[in-house]
């Protein structure tokens, strides 16, 4: 458990900057997810926490105490790797014990040590297998077991759920999470996933082309996007292309309220937060989806832009449908100014 | 009857024809000569089987000190090539140098060359040298004979060691000498096993060198053989230490089997 702070962190490889310089506080037990697309410079900068990659420039503190250029196997750090990076010569057991034999602990100790550590993954039973004996959900959990052993003062898991199908990723992020509260542990977590993002962080630090978006709850990256590219990265967003003009906003037919600065700007509204009113826009329906708790229609606007909307189960919405439809809740974003939010 | 014909895999026909032909036959050849006694024309088979020339063979003293001088080379030159090309092999794995294709290269480079002129080439240096005729002479170029397997073989098993293997051990506080010897070297080790029990079998049966710079003074079993295959008459002594030349091999390698497993000596291999 301790406290995590970047201050100008930055990674160049060559003349390609991977990680722009940035800075990031993280308290003390917090579970703070990375996310971002592929490319995006979060992987690199989980691996510059963890000592396998020397920052250009910077400070990693730990507790208050600069780790930047300190060898990963002298920082009070664990990771949990994409691959599971499981020691195939070595069963559940030794893997795990591995790092506490390096500390030279009593045999007794390691054991107990060992143990609680696979009882807690739910592994119990499981020390004598080989790695390769198991499936990508227990391999994994070996490799947690492998890093909580330890005690490491901050945990890091790269894409750790990756490789696993999606019945399985729920489950043990759920897993996670719950010997993550159990242990209070400080937890980065790299993801491209933003499913696992918003169930799994206390909050989320978006990147793109390493930097920083936005940094904040999964409620509030959510409801408030503050870039384009959150908007569009975080659920799934109607961005549409138009012209504010004296306070208001023209895109795809519609004509909103926003009080922002004259010139090209993008209308975000998310599917849900349409209704169907009479004095709306009218949009013919091209595809209809059943998602369960609701349909889904992807809808064409009055200039022909593709528009998504959430529509009650209830209603009988069919290809071909004309529907009124009318933003309840949106955003405008323009370059260079703080985006406006509706009521 | 012509869909029947069609049917009929050809092209594996004719590969197990020349196989039968071209590794088959020769090698059963040799095994019924190993233990015929008699065997005159026409008869298709001998016309008396038995040891005769099995106790002939093996109860002659330079025979024996042949097999443990060969023993004796393929221990060494594999010690000494596993001494020298394995850190090398790492060094080609996994740092970066100038010049490390080039030099990857030019192991490859030394064996296009015919053998028999380069071996007769340094032959010729060894003798100015005093090494022909010496255990450190025939050392040296059945050493030279290993290296593109034992750095070639190893290099791409180093390479196939996952980096986050070795930084998963490095996370758990593992020093870069322990990351080695407890992570890289055991995921390495089944293909490196491959390639010392390849060297040890090579050097066993390597013949040029040990003829053009060991030979007389350094007798090895190829070189026996050769010489009862040339100078002996009946032909049974060379079949029976020609078979009795598998062995060592064919142990070897069904220890490798067994030890290693065969998708282990397989990804050795490069499989």
């Amino acid at each position: 458990m301790a406290r995590l702070s970047l201050a100008g962190v930055s990674k160049e490889f060559g003349s390609v900057a991977a990680v722009s310089p940035l800075s990031l506080d993280i308290t003390d037990g917090e579970l703070v997810c990375l996310l971002g697309p592929s490319g995006s410079g979060k992987s690199t900068l989980l691996r510059m926490i963890g000592g396998f990659e020397m920052p250009t420039a910077g400070q990693v503190l730990i507790d208050g105490q600069d780790v930047a250029h300190v060898r990963p196997n002298r920082r009070p750090t664990a990771m949990v790797f994409q691959s599971h990076a499981l020691w195939t010569h070595m069963n559940v057991f030794e893997n795990v014990a591995f790092g506490l034999k390096l500390r030279k602990l009593p045999a007794a100790q390691v054991h107990e040590k060992v143990m609680t550590a696979l009882e807690l993954v739910g592994l119990n039973g499981y020390e004598k297998r080989s790695p390769r004996q198991l499936s990508g959900g227990q391999q994994q959990r070996v490799a947690i077991a492998r890093c909580l052993v330890l005690e490491p003062k901050i945990l890091l898991m790269d894409e750790p759920f990756a490789s696993l199908d999606q019945h399985l990723r729920e489950r043990l992020r759920e897993e996670v999470r719950q010997i993550q509260r159990k242990l209070g542990i400080t937890t980065l977590f790299v993801t491209h996933a933003q499913d696992e993002a918003l169930a799994l962080a206390d909050r989320i630090v978006v990147m793109s082309m390493g930097a920083i978006e936005q940094v904040g709850t999964p409620d509030e990256i959510y409801a408030n996007p503050s870039t384009p590219f959150v908007a569009g990265f975080i659920g799934t967003m109607n961005m549409l292309k138009g012209i504010a003009q004296a306070g208001h906003v023209s895109a795809a037919g519609f004509r909103v309220k926003a009080d922002i600065a004259d010139g090209e700007a993008t209308l975000a509204v998310r599917p849900e937060d349409f209704v169907l009113t009479d004095g709306g826009l009218a949009v013919k329906v091209r595809r209809v989806v059943n998602l369960g708790p609701y349909l889904l229609a992807e809808a064409e606007g009055g200039d022909g832009s593709a528009i998504t909307v959430h529509i009650d189960k209830n209603r009988v919405v069919r290809e071909g449908d004309i529907l009124a439809i009318a933003p309840q809740r949106y955003a405008v974003y323009r370059e260079g100014a703080a985006p406006y939010r509706s009521a | 009857m012509t869909g029947w014909i069609k049917r009929l895999d050809w092209p594996g026909y004719v590969l197990a024809i020349f196989l039968i032909f071209f590794v088959l036959l020769p090698i059963l050849t040799v095994f019924i000569w190993a233990f015929t006694e008699q065997w005159f024309y026409p008869s298709i088979l001998p016309t008396k089987w038995g040891l005769k020339y099995w106790f002939k063979v093996l109860e002659r003293g330079d025979v024996w000190a042949a097999f443990f001088t060969s023993i004796q080379l393929s221990a060494i030159v594999t010690g000494l090539s596993a001494l020298i090309c394995l850190p090398a092999a790492y060094a080609f794995a996994r740092m970066d140098f100038p010049g490390k294709q080039l030099f990857m290269m030019s192991f490859l480079m030394g064996n296009a060359f015919p053998r028999f002129a380069l071996i007769i080439s340094i032959a010729v240096l060894f003798l100015s040298l005093n090494l022909v005729g010496t255990w450190a002479g025939v050392i040296i170029i059945q050493l030279l004979n290993t290296i593109l397997l034992m750095i070639w073989l190893p290099t791409a098993a180093f390479q196939g060691v996952s980096r986050n293997m070795e930084e998963a051990a490095a996370d758990v506080g593992a020093t870069p000498l322990q990351v080695f010897w407890h992570v890289t070297l055991p995921q390495a080790l089944p293909a490196i096993g491959a390639a010392l029990l390849m060297t040890f079998v090579w050097t066993f049966y390597e013949t040029e060198g040990a003829w053009l710079v060991g030979a007389p003074r350094v007798q090895t079993m190829p070189l026996m053989m050769m010489s009862m295959i040339n100078n002996q008459l009946v032909v049974q002594y060379g079949a029976v230490l020609s078979v009795a030349l598998w062995v060592p091999s064919l142990v070897a390698l069904l220890l490798a089997r067994r030890v290693m497993g065969s998708d282990s000596f397989a990804k050795g291999l490069g499989a």
